[in-house]
């Protein structure tokens, strides 16, 4: 199974057949919740175009001004589906085989989802992070041949910056002393926001289970770093956890778009490895 | 090897770009790194790390009618209630709660001991954003002016006050002047 993902070609043909499961989710949760970016939203563009760049540059302004009202917002979100669904077409090859077409279709997706670090960095998630991420060494590769220099920087570099993603989490929990006492994971799951009103409950009752969990989430994380240079099936638990993990999360703490943008690197994980594995001296 | 223009410009980005992110979590402080903040363009990898969020937050508000009556305070956007269980496959109000969370914490984080804290707080995005909001939502006849407050709390204990903004008064199109304050009363 590991092998599917040793051309650069099918990493990143799977990696964007998950991302973009995730986007569509997402885009249309933003839908159903438009009323957020309203002139009378906690995203107000009402509101925001007085702050940072657009209220000292005009030109900007003028030109963001368009894009942000409230029915093109609502359009360039519907704009976002429609570009899905042309990469997903020409993806299964329903489409004649366009590398250009679905070079130039990642970019504009790219360009809808940066519409809105441009608009405020209130709302945004990991999950958005590391979508543009994808979308952004995806759309550079398309724009080379298969199995170039490019397509192999690209596909290591969502690689990588998944690696990275586990490892500074990782390291960031293991320097809080809430996550090291096991305070942490009780604490989260005990707010509205990312809790869970069970989940809490149980682990306030269970100190030593959070505790627990606490330190697999930090040891994970940080471990991800041997990931790159793991053997077979090492690489293979290893993913599997984070699979798991994101599932939990999906579940106790409703972060379902993480799940997909985050699994989503995994077959470029896969392709790092494997390209590791055959350079390097003291692997296998 | 030959490469073409394109490609040595995709290659920089892609170097660049993880360059850049690598040097943010490793804490330099580098100009280019602020200017890419600005737009959030590098990604933040530190979830839920150093300092977790452990505190509910919450947003309440209240109207001050022209008889001189005064609403009870009222949460928005049930930020007392934690998620539905279906919110793991379907999770529209996520925009929401994060919005409202970065807010929240935004303004819960201004150094409030200052002399011109309130003036100043007055004037940012999150305070705006707030105020805009929730003169904005919908209300009986009647309404001449509201206010909101935050609060914040650990599970099983009474929240405590945050912040709490001045009574601003709701022009015929439910939109808050920039008028001088009442008391605030909180």
């Amino acid at each position: 199974m590991l092998s599917s993902y040793s051309s650069t070609e099918s990493a990143i043909v799977a990696v964007l057949l998950i991302a973009l499961v995730g986007i569509v989710l997402t885009t249309v949760e933003d839908l159903r919740r438009s009323d957020v970016f309203s002139p009378g939203g906690v995203l107000s563009w009402t509101v925001l175009r007085t702050f940072g760049r657009p209220a000292s540059s005009p030109v900007l302004r003028r030109a963001l001004d368009p894009l942000f009202r409230p029915l093109t917002h609502r359009r360039l979100l519907w704009l976002r589906l429609v570009v899905v669904a042309l990469m997903l077409a020409t993806l299964a090859r329903w489409l004649p085989g366009a590398r250009w077409l679905l070079a130039g279709l990642t970019l504009v997706l790219l360009w809808l989802l940066l519409l809105h670090n441009a608009r405020s960095i209130f709302g945004l998630d990991g999950a958005h992070h590391m979508n543009t991420v994808i979308l952004l060494a995806a759309g550079l590769l398309l724009c080379t041949s298969p199995g170039s220099l490019v397509a192999k920087i690209g596909v290591g570099f969502i690689g990588a910056q998944a690696v990275l993603a586990y490892v500074v989490s990782g390291v960031a929990k293991l320097m809080d002393s809430s996550w090291r006492n096991g305070e942490a994971i009780a604490g989260i799951m005990s707010t509205t926001t990312y809790g869970h009103a069970w989940l809490g409950r149980w682990l306030r009752r269970h100190p030593k289970v959070s505790l627990l969990g606490c330190w697999v989430v930090i040891v994970t994380e940080c471990a991800f770093v041997v990931v790159p240079f793991a053997d077979g099936p090492l690489l293979m638990v290893m993913l599997a956890g984070g699979l798991l993990f994101h599932l939990g999360t999906a579940v106790f703490m409703g972060l379902n778009g993480f799940l997909f943008a985050f699994v989503a690197t995994y077959p470029a994980i896969v392709w790092a490895n494997y390209a590791l594995r055959g350079v390097l001296p003291w692997t296998g | 090897m030959h490469l073409t223009v394109l490609e040595i410009t995709a290659i920089t980005v892609l170097i660049a770009h993880f360059s850049l992110t690598l040097a943010y979590h490793l804490g330099a402080k580098l100009r280019i790194l602020d200017h890419l903040d600005a737009l959030s363009l590098v990604p933040k990898w530190h979830f839920f790390a150093p300092r977790p969020g452990m505190r509910n937050l919450y947003l309440l508000y209240r109207d001050r009618y022209a008889t001189g009556d005064v609403s009870v305070w009222r949460v928005l956007h049930g930020m007392d209630r934690f998620r539905p269980g279906w919110s793991f496959i379907w999770n529209p109000d996520k925009r929401l709660r994060k919005t409202l969370y970065d807010v929240l914490v935004t303004l819960a984080a201004e150094d409030y001991t200052a002399d011109d804290a309130t003036r100043r707080v007055k004037l940012t995005a999150p305070y705006l954003l707030l105020l805009n909001h929730v003169s904005s939502l919908p209300r009986p006849d009647g309404v001449v002016a509201t206010q909101f407050l935050v609060m914040e709390g650990e599970a099983g204990q009474t929240p405590r006050k945050v912040f709490c903004s001045e009574l601003h008064p709701l022009c015929s199109r439910r939109t808050a002047l920039p008028s001088p304050p009442s008391s605030p009363s909180c």
